[in-house]
């Protein structure tokens, strides 16, 4: 026993000791992100190229990575600065910022960004600041939203790629054929990004402001309750919908695509090549704006990202600010572009040769739509609960156990009563 | 849910006192010296459970008397929690699918774990063998019964919409079916859930002496009446037991919700714990989510008031 | 006479048959499961389904092992479960010994107290319980898991442990006390041994309910380093989907030990449960 006890203390000391000594050259950064360097893929091959190229560059900072299931990033955050156990690098991502600003997880970078040479370079969305316009985080990657369409199933009929919301539902119609849906999209009010990055982008291009300045809900608006009538005729009339895939989530749509079992879904640029990799169907698979009531002006194109944050209580902010440098190099950009089809998101890097192959095409594609048609919207504290609010009342919409007036009113004094509370 | 996983065994209090408490009565303490011995063997236990449970509970009940969100608790707001969750109807809502689930799940795993514990009595072969195949699902976690179910019934890929189809049939996705997603979500919870039931009623059959049938088949007792007579009176109590453990697993169930439908479609499977963790963990309505916490152990309560009351009449009505 | 013989062997074809269809019930979903584990990619999502794979591979297999952060969990739960069993049996067993031998101040006001606990759902109280281990600088670490868990199983095993003290005659302890022992050396020396297949049904409980434990494991850990078991097969299901084959063979490596062990003490367990606890 006596021994034994000497012996740990004698372990404990040699360890301090080293740790101590260790610590004068060394620095460990802790990372969170949901995705595992370790796997075998092509995003997580990109970030381990991200960290390797780090650490090469950098012998004296270290990167450990914690994996956290991509949902679970944003509340274990919050759970995390409470007890004051933050790491030092965190992906966010965008949406989820505003929450993350408001209970002041995140430290401000605007000193550090101003003294980034290259600096106007760098896209820095409108979620990653405060109402002041003080900047919190950076994204290393950016996805615009739209509409993926089999290519070869529209020539196959004959059919030219729709240019508005009917086109769009007669032609999904028609292919929604033979075990196929028409138009993937559902508001599962668990997982319900697919059909709410459609439906919201698409209200707003049509005219709705679905929130008011002050942030209150505006859903029962004229263009909203048209547009949530149209969803139901999407099931119900134009056949585009089975009802069931209509109360799918996002990541059951997403599998019956990666199945080849959709002529068009609610799926912006992220997506475009690891389905077109999944299904085998290549470049049959591509990427259009998505529609409103009249062509020529198409709804306006969400662009988020998953970005890098600095949190407060980090110990090691200068070597986390260095490495997020690294991680939104032009280098690296055009790298994670070219291996893994992110956006790119410094300008200079999406005029890199490389990404002008034609396999590369969505990403010019998708950064021309999102500078022409631009998102203007004021994103709440918690994106979560407007997604889930407007997908229950969808549900119910195409359910028919309410008319879309009805359901969107019902929402509004739901979302009313939640805000309430925060 | 956490306690959910284990036979949740103490809850038949009265009826083990009964059973056990003979020991009381035969020892005699003051011969046995110190007076110190029995805490000191029973509080750091007593001490752990309540510390672990009672201060967390108290602190629940504290915040769903006050405006609360991811910042923490904020001002009093008095019964508004409360009133906000029941007064949408979304409340009243969440209760009757609670009720669905239960109902639905114990009216198919009761019987059948008890017929499976009759049959496992009988003196037949392999009975070894099929005991163990059959307490198999119990082992499993909540969260893997969720994953394992929905793979089987997913509608691309799994071998029951494979079958339908053969037969003629489509299968839409079972877990994003209105349709279909309870009676889903039941079916994955019996799985789980008979194995208690079976092993408890089993064990409980066994401790009914075979002289006792032997007798009634030389009076000429016929089989039904044999268990009725006989199997019947000597396992109601267990079985009255796995009732109640079975409500409340299924009642308190959040990860298999959770995981296998989300609480969707149209929230026709979003049952009471389960809206208590998404309002908390997923929207950061931690108010409301409190009201509801406490609603749901207010409910546990008086379930098992109204049971052990049951078992108290039981067991004078006996005597 | 033979009239009674061909009843019982047509009872006997009746009790097979629903023995074999329960069993089927019972197992299809395993089966299925274990399928999918031995299939590479492109049969898990073939049309029609195979339930023998054309191609067995143990690739999933391998990438789940492969993978250090996925052995982690299963050690980190290995180690939790362990130290929740030694901790929770023994607390329960002290316990369980004076509650079905002695009478002291107290005592039903406790014990009832102690087992209405099982009555407070854990979804009620996980987030009160994330904020007090925050503040007592707890949240995060192997402890918290260990205190709540056993916290959990704790009045579970003292009732089970309790049937087993009262099972065993009392005249040993007696006779032991009257040879000069002392009540904690009788305690030691003469019931603990007694109750060896009390503790290993008591096993089989804590360890079914600790390994396959999600939500205490969900909420009060943070990042990977402390993550248990069910956290990380849920860990599956990722952005883009889930990924069939490797959280197959993810989840039958994680639920090999808990039917390893359940093997081993299935004896145990049945007595258990027939020795003192159930008592019709």
């Amino acid at each position: 026993m006596q021994i034994t006890r000497r012996l740990a203390l004698a372990g404990t000391l040699a360890l301090s000791l080293t740790g101590n000594a260790l610590a004068q050259t060394q620095t460990t950064i802790e990372l969170w992100s949901f995705l595992d360097p370790v796997q075998d893929n092509a995003r997580s091959k990109a970030l381990k190229h991200v960290i390797d190229t780090f650490e090469t560059a950098n012998p004296s900072i270290k990167v450990k990575t914690s994996v956290i299931q991509w949902q679970e990033i944003s509340p274990q955050l919050l759970r995390a600065a409470r007890a004051g156990r933050v790491p030092d690098v965190v992906m966010i991502f965008s949406p989820q910022l505003q929450m993350q600003i408001a209970a002041g997880t995140l430290a401000p970078l605007d000193d550090r960004l101003a003294k980034m040479p290259d600096r106007s370079d760098l896209v820095v969305l409108s979620e990653g600041k405060d109402r002041k316009g003080a900047t919190y985080a950076v994204p290393w990657e950016m996805r615009v939203s739209g509409i993926m369409y089999r290519k070869d199933l529209l020539e196959k009929a004959g059919l030219p790629v729709p240019k508005t919301l009917p086109e769009l539902a007669e032609t999904a119609g028609k292919l929604g054929v033979e075990g196929r849906i028409g138009f993937g999209t559902g508001f599962k009010a668990t997982n319900p990004d697919a059909g709410i990055a459609w439906f919201l982008p698409t209200a707003i291009g049509m005219g709705a402001k679905v929130l008011k300045p002050d942030g209150t809900a505006d859903f029962a608006s004229p263009e909203m309750v048209q547009l949530a009538q149209f969803t139901h005729d999407l099931v119900h009339k134009y056949k585009a919908m089975t009802l069931d895939s209509a109360l799918m989530g996002d990541t059951e749509v997403q599998q019956l695509a990666e199945g080849g079992r959709t002529a068009f879904i609610a799926k912006g640029s992220h997506r475009l090549q690891f389905i077109r990799d999944k299904s085998g169907l290549g470049d049959n698979v591509q990427l259009m704006v998505a529609p409103t009531f009249t062509a020529g002006n198409p709804a306006p194109a969400i662009v988020q990202g998953w970005s890098l944050g600095i949190p407060r209580a980090s110990k090691s902010q200068d070597a986390a600010w260095q490495f997020i440098q690294h991680w939104t190099s032009t280098e690296v950009q055009v790298f994670q572009a070219e291996k893994a089809g992110y956006l790119p998101v410094r300008r200079s890097a999406a005029n890199a040769p490389v990404l002008k192959d034609p396999k590369n095409a969505h990403i010019g594609w998708a950064l021309d739509y999102a500078a022409q048609h631009p998102f203007e919207f004021n994103w709440p504290e918690n994106p979560d609960f407007l997604y889930a609010t407007l997908a229950k009342a969808l549900e119910q919409v195409v359910t028919n156990q309410a008319p879309p007036k009805e359901a969107l009113l019902a929402a509004e004094k739901a979302y009313a009563a939640g805000a309430k509370s925060n | 849910m956490t306690r959910a996983a284990v036979p949740t065994l103490p809850s038949n209090l009265p009826l083990a006192d009964r059973a056990i408490g003979r020991g009381d009565l035969q020892c005699r303490p003051q011969k046995w010296g110190r007076v110190l011995l029995p805490y000191g063997f029973f509080l750091p236990a007593f001490l752990l459970v309540a510390a672990v449970s009672f201060i967390p509970l108290g602190y629940a009940i504290q915040q769903s008397f006050h405006a609360a969100d991811y910042m923490g608790m904020g001002r009093f707001v008095g019964l508004q929690n409360y009133s906000r969750f029941l007064g949408d109807g979304q409340g009243w809502r969440n209760l009757w699918q609670a009720f669905v689930f239960v109902a639905g799940s114990v009216a198919i795993a009761l019987p059948l774990g008890f017929a499976l514990a009759c049959a496992l009595n009988r003196p037949i072969r392999f009975r070894g063998l099929f005991r163990t195949i059959l307490i198999l699902p119990w082992l499993v976690s909540n969260l893997v019964v969720a994953l394992l179910w929905a793979w089987m019934l997913n509608a691309q890929f799994g071998p029951v919409a494979y079958l339908v189809s053969q037969l003629g049939g489509t299968l839409p996705n079972a877990v994003t079916s209105p349709a279909l997603a309870m009676p889903a979500l039941i079916i994955a919870n019996v799985w789980h859930s008979y194995p208690l039931v079976m092993i408890f009623v089993l064990a409980a059959l066994q401790t009914v002496p075979a002289e006792l049938y032997e007798a009634a088949r030389i009076d000429g007792a016929s089989a039904w009446n044999r268990f009725k007579l006989i199997t019947l009176p000597m396992v109601r109590n267990t079985t009255l037991v796995v009732l109640v453990l079975t409500t409340l697993h299924t009642f308190n169930n959040v990860t298999m919700v959770f995981v296998m439908t989300g609480g969707g479609p149209v929230g026709m499977t979003e049952t009471l714990a389960l809206r208590v963790f998404v309002e908390e963990f997923k929207y950061y309505q931690t108010g409301i989510a409190s009201a509801a916490a406490v609603i749901i152990f207010a409910l546990n309560l008086l379930f098992s008031v109204v049971y052990i009351r049951v078992l108290r009449g039981e067991n004078t009505a006996k005597a | 006479m033979a009239a009674r013989r061909s009843t019982a062997r047509i009872s006997d074809w009746i009790t097979y048959g629903a023995l074999v269809c329960a069993s089927l019930f019972a197992l299809l979903p395993l089966l299925w499961g274990l399928s999918t584990s031995l299939k590479p990619p492109t049969e898990v999502s073939a049309w029609p389904p195979t339930w023998i794979p054309h191609t067995p591979t143990l690739e999933n297999y391998a990438a789940v092992l492969a993978n250090p952060k996925y052995v982690r969990y299963l050690l980190n739960t290995l180690g939790v479960t362990f130290v929740v069993m030694l901790l929770g049996i023994g607390l329960a067993a002290h316990a369980s010994w004076v509650v079905a031998r002695t009478r002291f101040r107290g005592k039903s006001a406790m014990m009832f107290l102690m087992w209405a606990t099982v009555m407070i759902p854990g979804v009620s109280i996980i987030v009160p319980m994330y904020l007090l281990s925050v503040d007592l600088g707890l949240y995060d670490t192997y402890t918290v898991l260990v205190i709540v868990y056993c916290a959990s199983v704790v009045p579970t095993l003292v009732w089970l442990l309790r049937g087993f003290v009262a099972s065993i005659p009392q005249e040993l302890e007696e006779s032991a006390l009257i040879d000069g022992s002392s009540r904690a050396g009788v305690f030691y020396r003469i019931v603990v041994p007694l109750m060896r297949p009390g503790f290993g049904a008591a096993a089989v409980l804590v360890f079914v309910t600790v390994w396959n434990e999600f939500l205490i494991g969900y909420a009060l850990v943070l990042g990977d380093e402390h993550r248990l078991i069910q956290v990380g097969v849920y860990y599956f299901v990722t952005d883009v989907g889930i990924e069939w084959g490797p959280l197959m063979a993810g989840m039958i490596i994680s639920a090999l030990p808990i039917v390893i062990l359940f093997a081993a003490l299935q004896r145990y367990f049945i007595q258990g449960l027939t020795g003192g606890a159930v008592k019709g």
